[in-house]
Order: structure tokens, then C-alpha cells, then sequence
């Protein structure tokens, strides 16, 4: 893995984020020849899909689809890959857009003589351990007294200051955060190759590049954005990320049990569009993963508890993809409840459990109240980067980065730079992967069209080596 | 391998980082006696007998949630292990690395 001391200055292509939409740009593009620069904000690559359990309509498992990209990508000798690090901003080159809208040569080629293109500047946090030093011993994280909740199990695990992200996070470095550091030292006293560095700084740095891949996914909102459902009263309520880790093997309890008190839960619900096709939260699309996300779960979860009861309240279901109205068949087959209603309130009631308030459309009558344990939101998907304030990209009136041209859906408004997977809009995995490859198509044309000589196979410049991250 | 002593390099680094930190807060602090505290609880009250959430919670009267939080980081870093279940609850037990430190 690199750091900002040892990357090239002069990478092909810049592709923001390291989820399997970047990773699959990189890999594409690293395949064609181009040297690619992969920035991530958090401290290991994979994304969103590091941490889901298994995917829909195949049940794979998602780490058995997502680790061995994430392993590629950090072993290809064309890519390298900063961690830890922020893009601040993103401004043409001069000359770069001329060039590029004529198809000249601004300067930008794939032998990486990139003159022209986008100034990029990125922003390195000290993760205080050399990353050229640490074996990924976790001697440190042993060592370490302080514990907080960690964001990667959605705060339901715990993580010690100093620590390995997670089991398979790439790279296996330690990361130290200041936040909860006690400074008191335990961690150099004991690493046994003197990896820990107190006195890292945070660094800024500029790199020229000919094309920018933004591939920088999504986030779920809020939980308590509709207070009627009021989820900051219950920690029963939570999201479809947080049940993935509970089903994760390698999560916060091993098993699903509810975070409230550790019980086993005998009644689960699925609240779909809790988040999304609402006018009156903002979301008026739909995020089109949710229905398959809820099948999937309920399929998992009567696999992890048989005697359950689980239901899924849904307005209607959208099971588009190839395989997916045979999968939500297969559901209702196993005995999953499919209740179509829309969730008017939950409240919390006795012992931790919450009484769901429904109008049944298929049932009629009137409105029904329902017990569960644990109740899963299908909160909506925004996006998780903003760009506008740093780069020239246009924002589509969802907030997601605009395509200007639907026939070419990985085109912005800028040339040069492209979107792939959920930066753009609501997809799923299938549809992310397949977005990333036409992203990294259509930016392979871009360079080639930038430097007529053929990019494929070509050598480091003189001078310059491939470092193996 | 034993710890070893920081190296002088080491130390001013330290000082700078809490500096740079603006010093162990309030909060820091607290937090960190807190975990002590809770840790040390569950670990004398499981080195009686396996127990559920709800039981260890009533032991050392702290919230259910806040007891499944502290077990599952013990879970995690080898100092619990589960033991069964009884009535809808899981049962943790100290390991035996753990329970031997006692």
C-alpha cells in the first residue's frame, strides 16, 4: 500500500473510492495498461460491500466477491492505492478541457506524461503507523486499553484505538485514531518493528491527471428522519446495513441478536421504503436495492432462526433484476410474511419489543398493531460525497452526480471525469460492477484518444518504477 | 517479546500528539474509568457462573445495552466465549486465558 511519500506523480486516472465500483474501474483500466492512482477516505479498501454478508439473488458470499478485487487491486502493478486520504478538490488543468473536447493531445497520455487534465488535490491523515514498517501483527491493538464503538459493526462492536479496521481489510496495517488514543504508549512499548509513529502530520498533495473516475458509493439516511418511527428511542430499530453485520460471522455478536439486550429475536420486521419514495423526507426515488435487500435478509434470517417469525411490510415489491422475481417467489415459498401495508408508526412498547401500526391493503379492516423484536428500516440511499463545493461536477436534483446524456451513463458534464456504481444514483452490485466497467471503458478511450500511440502494455517512463503495493 | 521503554524520540512525540490533541479531555478520562470499571464488573460476575445480558446487567446494574456492547468487545479481543443459551439469551463464560487472570 502506498503512501503519499511513495506515490508517482504522474498517474493515467484518479478513481475516488476504493468500493468494488472503484475497484472494478482500476482493475479494468490497470488491465488496459494505465497506471491508476485509487484514493479511499477510510483506512482499507472494499467499501460498502466489504461489509454485507451475502448478496442477492445467488446468496454468494459477498466478502468471497469483494476480497479477491480488493486483493488484485493492491497487487497489480499498475494501480496504487492511498488509504486514508480525502479528495479536497478536483480543477482543470489549463488546456486539458480544449484538448479533451477536440479529442487533441492536451498532454495527458498513458505513458504517464500527463501534462494536462485535472489538478488534484488530496488529503492524507496521519494514521501515526508506518505503513512500510507494520506487519499487521495487532501486537498494538492487544496492547491497547481504549475501546470505543467502531463504525465498521454501525457502533454495535467495539474497537480499540489503535487497531486493524477490520478481519480482511486491505491493507492489514494498524491505524491509530487520535480521537481515543490515551497516549499512553503501550502501543510503540510493544510493536516489534517500531511502526508507530507519533508524530506523523497530515498531508496535502497536488497530482496531475488526464481522467478522474468518481466511484464514491453511498450512504443510507438517517434512521430518525421520520419521527414517527422513532428509531432514537429504540435500539431495536435498526438499519439493513447493521442487520448485515449481524449475520456477518466476523460481526459485533456473531449472530443475530438483538441490540437491545442480547436476545435471540423470535419476530422480525422489514419496514420498506422507510426512507425513500417520500416526498415529505426529501427522497422521492426509489433506492432499488431495498426490496431485494429485505428478501435476502428474511431468507438468511430464517436460515439463522428457524422458529422466527419475520415479515415484511412493503408497498410493493421491485424485483427487476435477472433472478430476482424467482428469488422474492423462492421467499414466499419458505414461508416469509409478505404484508402489504404501508407502516404508519412504530412505537416502542414492553421489554424492548415494538408494536408495528399498520393499514393491511390485501387484509382490509382496520388498522392492526403487530409485535416484533427487532425491526429493520429500508432507509433510503443518498449519496455519500459531495462534489459540487470541490469539483466542476454537475448534481443531479437527487443529489447523486448528473449524466447528462442517459446513453452514455457514465459521462459528467466534464470531460475527463466519469462516475460509476452508486455515486450516480441508487444500483445495485450487479448493475455497480457492470457501471464500472463501462466507466473504465469509456476512460481508457478518453486517454487513447488523448495519446494516439497505443497505451496498452506500456513501460514505466525511465526513471520511474512500478511500486508493488 | 517484552514492552520495551519508549526511546526519548518517542516520548516528545507523545507530548506533542496529546498537545496537538489539546490533552486528555474530560470525557477521555471518564470514558476510559468507565470501561475499567464495567470490564472489571463483568468479569467477576461471569467468573461465577456463565450468564446471559440480562443477568450480568442486573449484577452490576448497568443497561442491557450497554453490558452487550462491553461483551462483545471481551468477545472479541478473547477474554469471553459463548456457553449456550437460556431462555432466548445467549450464556457467556470467561475463557479459560481470561478466567485464569482473574
Amino acid at each position: 500500500m502506498n503512501t503519499p511519500q511513495s506515490i508517482q506523480p504522474s498517474p493515467n486516472a484518479l478513481v475516488v473510492g476504493g468500493g468494488i465500483a472503484g475497484l472494478q474501474a482500476a482493475l479494468d483500466l490497470a488491465d488496459q495498461g494505465h497506471r491508476v492512482l485509487i484514493v479511499e477516505r477510510r483506512p482499507s479498501i472494499g467499501g460498502t460491500m466489504i461489509g454485507l454478508s451475502k448478496v442477492f439473488p445467488t446468496l454468494d458470499c459477498a466478502s468471497c466477491i469483494t476480497t479477491p478485487r480488493m486483493s488484485a487491486a493492491a497487487h497489480h502493478p499498475n494501480i496504487q492505492i492511498l488509504t486514508s486520504t480525502e479528495v479536497k478538490a478536483i480543477a482543470s488543468a489549463s488546456g486539458a478541457d480544449s484538448g479533451a473536447k477536440s479529442g487533441g493531445n492536451s498532454g495527458g497520455n498513458s505513458g504517464g506524461n500527463s501534462g494536462g487534465g485535472h489538478a488534484v488535490t488530496l488529503l492524507h491523515h496521519p494514521t501515526f503507523v508506518n505503513a512500510d514498517k507494520c506487519i499487521g501483527c495487532r501486537l498494538c491493538e492487544y496492547a491497547c486499553t481504549s475501546e470505543y464503538p467502531d463504525a465498521f459493526e454501525q457502533d454495535l462492536g467495539a474497537i480499540r484505538a489503535i487497531a486493524v479496521p477490520f478481519t480482511n481489510a486491505i491493507p492489514q496495517k494498524a491505524v491509530l485514531d487520535p480521537r481515543f488514543c490515551s497516549t499512553c504508549g503501550a502501543c510503540a512499548r510493544v510493536c516489534p518493528t517500531d511502526a508507530i509513529e507519533y508524530d506523523q502530520q497530515p498531508t496535502t498533495l497536488t497530482i496531475q491527471v488526464p481522467v478522474v473516475i468518481v466511484a464514491s458509493g453511498f450512504q443510507l439516511n438517517s434512521l430518525t428522519l421520520k419521527p414517527q418511527y422513532h428509531a432514537a428511542s429504540s435500539r431495536n430499530i435498526i438499519s439493513r446495513l447493521t442487520m448485515e453485520r449481524l449475520f456477518s460471522p466476523h460481526g459485533p455478536f456473531g449472530r443475530v441478536l438483538r441490540p437491545s439486550d442480547g436476545k435471540i429475536p423470535d419476530s422480525v420486521a422489514f419496514v420498506q421504503c422507510a426512507g425513500s419514495r417520500d416526498q415529505s423526507i426529501g427522497v422521492p426515488y426509489c433506492s432499488r436495492v431495498c426490496c431485494m435487500y429485505a428478501i435476502k435478509q428474511a431468507m438468511l434470517l430464517s436460515g439463522a432462526l428457524p422458529v422466527a417469525d419475520i415479515t415484511i411490510y412493503y408497498m410493493d415489491i421491485r424485483a427487476f433484476g435477472k433472478g430476482y422475481e424467482q428469488f422474492y417467489q423462492n421467499a414466499r415459498a419458505m414461508g416469509i410474511n409478505f404484508v402489504r401495508a404501508k407502516v404508519a408508526r412504530i412505537e416502542p412498547g414492553d421489554h424492548d419489543d415494538l408494536n408495528v401500526h399498520i393499514e393491511s391493503v390485501d387484509e382490509g379492516g382496520p388498522p392492526q398493531q403487530r409485535r416484533h423484536d427487532l425491526v429493520v428500516l429500508a432507509q433510503g440511499m443518498v449519496p455519500q460525497w459531495d462534489p459540487a463545493a470541490q469539483t466542476p461536477l454537475q448534481l443531479g436534483a437527487d443529489g447523486f452526480v448528473a449524466v447528462p446524456d442517459p446513453l452514455a451513463p457514465c459521462r459528467t458534464n466534464h470531460p475527463g471525469v466519469f462516475v460509476a456504481g452508486t455515486a450516480a444514483g441508487p444500483a445495485d452490485i450487479v448493475d455497480t460492477i457492470a457501471q464500472a466497467g463501462a466507466a473504465a471503458m469509456e476512460a481508457g478511450r478518453f486517454l487513447r484518444a488523448l495519446s494516439p500511440a497505443p497505451a496498452a502494455l506500456a513501460p514505466a517512463p525511465a526513471g520511474e518504477s512500478y511500486a508493488l503495493v | 517479546m517484552p514492552p520495551k521503554p519508549l526511546t526519548d524520540t518517542q516520548k516528545h512525540a507523545l507530548t506533542a500528539l496529546r498537545q496537538r490533541m489539546g490533552g486528555i479531555s474530560d470525557a477521555k478520562k471518564q470514558h476510559t474509568r468507565a470501561l475499567n470499571a464495567a470490564r472489571q464488573a463483568i468479569r467477576q460476575a461471569l467468573a461465577q457462573q456463565p450468564a446471559t445480558v440480562p443477568a450480568v446487567a442486573q449484577a452490576i446494574h448497568r443497561p442491557t445495552h450497554e453490558v452487550l456492547w462491553h461483551l462483545t468487545g471481551m468477545r472479541k479481543y478473547g477474554q469471553i466465549q459463548e456457553a449456550g443459551e437460556e431462555e432466548g439469551y445467549v450464556l457467556y463464560t470467561l475463557t479459560p486465558a481470561s478466567a485464569s487472570q482473574n
